[in-house]
């Protein structure tokens, strides 16, 4: 795969990670409101999951990028 | 320039601030912009690398985004003079200074990336002294945020103390329980009045210490500068109704939160350059730098509930070490946290401008400084100037980018500076025509991105 092709396929991983929430605002009900262990479930993916997952995305995509 | 160097533009205090302020006040689009904040630059600088050539458009573009971002910066530095009791036209001229210097004395940009680091690492440890002395994880800080039956005057609040609280910018507060103020220094307030299905105006020309009774529902309008005291153990006004209420805090409009990830990501594109594979430290930096100031959000609930009553980005970084007894050392900390990250913030912006503008890029630097100064010596809302600034960096820099006008040129002109020319001009005319828009498009007044983003990417589209 190219740089190009890998920078572009890293771009839109990161940015399908922004789906998950604003699906959780488009579902009727507010399953983002949910507690797990007291937090709501919107918290813990946006504040603590994503994020997390976000930076290892990006940080294993630059390190192997192959250029 | 490195990744790091490259990602300071994004870690300044305008955009710690105001994560932290929207967490605190539990705005319906909090945890998307918490997670946009450290997503945006990700995908900037995993962005195939550009063509940046000199160009007039661009460094104009560049040139006005700058201008508008140092702005937003400088508001809170304003702020906090006024907040510590200072002119409020200090803290933006020794801000002003803070960034000019570096331009101006040679080698005095070595320090960047000093400022950078001490910054961040200071925010960390400032979150963790503040664990400490609440006894209170992050998590464990939104939990009890949350359980929170009321919003309440904290014990230890400014705004309830004999010199009360001071307002940096106009603000229309709803009262959901009787209250009495008490004008601590003359001032005018607008009071609406529910009167059945009428509302009553009364505009109320209070003396210094001369008090002012509300109801149930009212609404009251406090002019910029006005000091107020408010009384101890009631409800915060315009601060969620409880805690339940906070962390519940609703959903953002669909597409209010498209318009501001289109913003956040398309700005971070064209402010944010591409990193290399060393580039590893980056989204580390990012990452730390978001969720220090998430966290500091939460514990502003727990601890002083009040802190966005002035709508300073500044105040829930000075109120909450003071509303937490042992910490009160705290506000030097974050002071100097703020500082060096707005440093390597500036130094960030100031090396994207000059690397498009050539040989006039100090000129250009110095020119925009002066003029964000002037701007925020006026006490805009600094999330406003933040939002346009990455707008028409979206606009003019991000979507012709992304559109991929690569180094392509069109009789004559890069490519890159015909789509920023679009994307400006949409960008303008929406902003200066957006009062008289049709109701239907009020969205697209309040996110000009919306129409500048597509018209500059279908440019370039059309073009190449």
């Amino acid at each position: 795969m190219s740089a190009v092709r890998w920078r572009w396929f890293g771009m839109l991983a990161l940015t399908l990670l922004l789906a998950p929430l604003l699906l959780l605002a488009a579902v009727p009900g507010a399953p983002g409101t949910v507690r797990v262990a007291g937090v709501s479930l919107a918290w813990w993916y946006a504040g603590l999951v994503a994020p997390i997952l976000a930076t290892g995305v990006a940080t294993a995509l630059l390190v192997r990028c192959p250029e | 320039m490195t990744a790091l160097r490259g990602v300071a533009a994004w870690t300044g205090p305008v955009l710690v601030g105001a994560l932290t302020t929207r967490v605190a006040a539990g705005a319906p689009d909090a945890p998307m912009l918490v997670l946009a904040a450290v997503v945006a630059p990700l995908v900037a600088i995993l962005q195939p690398r550009g063509d940046d050539a000199p160009h007039l458009v661009s460094a104009a573009a560049t040139a006005v985004s700058v201008t508008l971002l140092l702005a937003a910066s400088f508001v809170p530095f304003g702020d906090a003079a006024a907040l510590l009791g200072a002119q409020r036209w200090l803290g933006i001229v020794v801000a002003a200074t803070v960034v000019t210097l570096p331009a101006v004395i040679p080698g005095g940009d070595r320090w960047r990336m000093a400022a950078l680091a001490a910054g961040g690492g200071a925010l960390v440890v400032a979150v963790v002294v503040l664990a400490g002395a609440t006894a209170l994880s992050p998590l464990s800080a939104w939990r009890e945020a949350a359980a929170r039956p009321a919003l309440l005057f904290g014990a230890h609040s400014a705004w309830i103390a004999e010199g009360g609280g001071w307002f940096a910018r106009r603000t229309t507060l709803t009262f959901d329980e009787g209250h009495r103020l008490v004008a601590v220094a003359p001032a005018t307030f607008r009071v609406v009045e529910r009167d059945g299905t009428n509302d009553v105006v009364r505009d109320w020309r209070l003396a210094a210490g001369d008090p002012l009774s509300v109801r149930p529902g009212d609404r009251v309008t406090v002019q910029a500068g006005s000091r107020v005291r408010f009384q101890a153990g009631k409800r915060v006004p315009g601060a969620a109704a409880s805690g339940a209420a906070w962390a519940d805090a609703g959903l953002a409009p669909f597409v209010g939160s498209v318009a501001a990830l289109v913003t956040l990501m398309l700005g971070a594109i064209g402010l944010v350059p591409a990193a290399g594979r060393r580039g590893f430290a980056a989204p580390a930096m990012l990452l730390v730098v978001a969720l220090a100031a998430a966290c500091w959000g939460v514990y502003a609930v727990v601890t002083a509930p009040e802190a966005m009553l002035s709508g300073s980005l500044a105040e829930p970084f000075l109120s909450v070490p003071s509303a937490v007894p042992g910490a009160r050392g705290l506000v030097l900390l974050v002071v100097a946290a703020l500082l060096g990250l707005f440093i390597a913030a500036a130094g960030a912006l100031r090396e994207r401008l000059v690397t498009l503008a050539g040989a006039r890029g100090s000129a250009a630097w110095l020119l925009a400084v002066a003029v964000a100064a002037v701007a925020s010596l006026v006490p805009f809302d600094a999330w406003f100037l933040l939002m346009a600034g990455l707008g028409m960096a979206a606009a003019t820099l991000g979507a012709p980018r992304l559109a991929g006008a690569g180094g392509a040129r069109v009789a004559g002109w890069p490519l890159q500076a015909i789509g920023a020319l679009a994307g400006g001009l949409v960008f303008a005319a929406v902003a200066a025509l957006g009062p008289r828009l049709p109701a239907a498009l009020a969205i697209v007044a309040e996110w000009p991105v919306l129409l500048a983003v597509p018209a500059a990417w279908l440019v370039v589209k059309f073009l190449r």
